[in-house]
């Protein structure tokens, strides 16, 4: 889902700054987010995600710039906008002696005056524990919770208001792959029911890949790269890796636009001698770090903002 | 209405949690049986001009000493922790979720006095002879004393653990005060054998109208001899602690307040860090 041109864009920073004293983690961060789009956040240790949701989440006031999120700046929003925001932030260890099912119920029970006839506040919770597959678990007490259990009750807390807009810090750090899986389906299920807004924060670039619509590269406290993963891998104008073997030797060739290469090697007179022809697109890590290497290393001398239409 | 049942319903299923944990049991326990044991050995003692049982000429001391564990230290405990576990900032994302929070610290601070109540003063009644010297009266108007000393006690309670920099020291600067209070209080030593300037220093503090209050109510007439000026001063107590309860009550909403502003993801994942590195 592309952001519509003519409706308003969801979450909007414009020249988002935020320093401690000397020490400078945003540096003019600008970011559109459109109604239904999913949207990562990636960036190395320290590179200000955290920070960028918690200013988007209203729980911190950046140095200078202007945020809006669903028409309000956050730091300023009532009770009506708190409800219609998801929030699903790293390391929890509250509410221990509670279980899921009492927890999600009374926590749901906060939004039931902000519901309205077409769009119902809140989940059912039982509805919930089973979309994120803890209703074995509904009576447990969360303490004894695995931590994959607990981010996954952390998502249904996020989800239990029927946010508008739902961001997750970090959601799948210490998921083991399968719970990972389970993850970006809910994800996906979400965001083609509701029309849900999500913007994540990750580390894992295959997840960024997979389950965005968008990918965004926080470094050196800019935003460094915005569009789709695909684009964002052909940003850096990197070659295509032909690889194959002529009797036996490895041999390698980059270019641009490896289909005229690969037809005349494959009919050409040599055809017969080669074999385990390999086509290797740069991938999204490779543009990644070949971004966060050359903007993370010189914050001040990045002017030069890759910027790609989706 | 919706923010009172909501925290009336959360307030009830801590309460019942807190019943059913063992942890709580023990201290409800432990707390029943010092005191009872205090009364039992002393039972034998005279009360000096009073027709009436130590455990009786007692009950006012140890029903303040309830209300200063249980209405202030209580709450200061429970929040100094809850701020740091994510629990305030769970809340707070969630719509009226901190009016909720702070409301059903109230209402479950209230439930859970009762059960340390119904432990010391059933057996205390039963067995130790502690009764009141007005009659029903008396131990109504002590109810009400105790319901107006929660009015300042708890908010205390409140503003101090929002105040507290993490839960570890909550144990240790923040009992100060609440200590200070009680040793000032004349609870358990008259106020006239203070120093003369802390006299009245100590009779602006809310902890000795408390006590005060809860002595006219279950004490004889004649017990007023050992009072300041040698007699009651209800009204005095009334009007001292409603000014009181006005001025905790601002304390902890403004302190709560802040506590709000200053709080996000990344400060309580901080403040566990830390906390994990102090235990290791």
């Amino acid at each position: 889902m592309a952001t519509s041109s003519t409706a308003p864009p969801v979450i909007r920073a414009s020249g988002l700054r935020m320093s401690y004293g000397d020490l400078v983690v945003l540096d003019g961060v600008d970011l559109e987010i459109g109604r239904g789009e999913v949207v990562t956040l990636l960036g190395p240790n320290g590179a200000g995600k955290t920070t960028t949701v918690e200013i988007l989440e209203g729980m911190r006031r950046p140095s200078s710039g202007a945020v809006e999120v669903l028409g309000v700046d956050p730091a300023r929003a009532d009770e009506a906008w708190r409800a219609r925001v998801g929030i699903v932030m790293q390391s929890w260890r509250d509410h221990a002696r509670w279980s899921p099912r009492d927890l999600l119920a009374s926590l749901g029970r906060l939004y039931s005056d902000y519901g309205t006839a077409d769009h119902p506040r809140p989940r059912d919770p039982e509805a919930l524990l089973a979309l994120v597959g803890l209703t074995d678990k509904a009576e447990a007490k969360i303490r004894t919770l695995s931590g994959g259990q607990r981010r996954r009750l952390d998502v249904a807390i996020g989800l239990v208001g029927r946010p508008d807009v739902l961001f997750l810090d970090e959601p799948t750090a210490g998921l083991d792959p399968d719970a990972r899986r389970v993850f970006h389906e809910l994800i996906h299920a979400l965001v083609d029911e509701e029309d849900t807004t999500v913007l994540l924060t990750t580390h894992d670039l295959g997840e960024a890949e997979r389950l965005a619509d968008r990918v965004m590269i926080l470094a050196g406290g800019r935003i460094v790269a915005d569009s789709t993963a695909d684009a964002l891998a052909d940003t850096l104008g990197r070659d295509t890796q032909v690889r194959w073997r002529l009797d036996g030797a490895v041999q390698l060739h980059a270019t641009a636009d490896p289909n005229p290469f690969v037809r005349q090697l494959l009919t050409g007179p040599d055809s017969d001698r080669v074999t385990g022809l390999e086509v290797r697109r740069p991938s999204l890590e490779d543009s990644y770090l070949a971004l966060v290497d050359q903007h993370a290393r010189r914050p001040a001398a990045a002017p030069d903002r890759l910027q790609e239409a989706s | 209405m919706t923010v009172i049942a909501n925290a009336w319903s959360r307030a009830w299923h801590e309460f019942m949690l807190s019943l059913r944990s063992s942890q709580d049991q023990t201290f409800y326990l432990i707390g029943a049986i010092v005191v009872l044991a205090f009364l039992w050995f002393g039972r034998d003692n005279e009360i000096d001009g009073l027709d009436i049982t130590y455990a009786s000429a007692a009950m006012p001391a140890i029903l303040t000493m309830i209300g200063a564990v249980g209405f202030t230290m209580g709450p200061m405990f429970t929040i100094a922790q809850e701020r740091e576990d994510g629990t305030v900032l769970r809340l707070r994302n969630a719509p009226r979720g901190l009016n909720v929070y702070l409301m059903a610290q109230v209402f479950f601070t209230l439930l859970g006095a009762l059960p340390m109540l119904v432990v010391l003063i059933v057996p205390a009644v039963g067995f130790l002879g502690a009764e009141s010297a007005n009659g029903a009266v008396g131990w109504l108007a002590a109810v009400g004393f105790l319901v107006l000393g929660a009015l300042v006690l708890l908010p205390l309670g409140i503003a101090l653990g929002c105040m507290v920099p993490d839960a570890r020291r909550a144990a240790t600067w923040g009992l100060l005060p609440v200590v200070a209070m009680m040793v000032l209080s004349g609870v358990f030593n008259p106020v006239q054998n203070l120093w003369g300037w802390l006299q009245p220093v100590a009779q602006a503090l809310p902890m000795y109208w408390v006590g005060h209050g809860l002595r006219l109510s279950l004490l004889p007439d004649q017990a007023a001899a050992a009072e300041v000026g040698g007699e009651w001063r209800p009204l005095l107590a009334l009007v001292v602690l409603a000014a009181w309860a006005v001025v905790a009550i601002i304390a902890a909403r403004w302190a709560l307040r802040r506590v709000a502003a200053n709080q996000s993801g990344s400060a309580v994942a901080a403040a566990r860090d830390a906390a994990v590195q102090t235990v290791r």
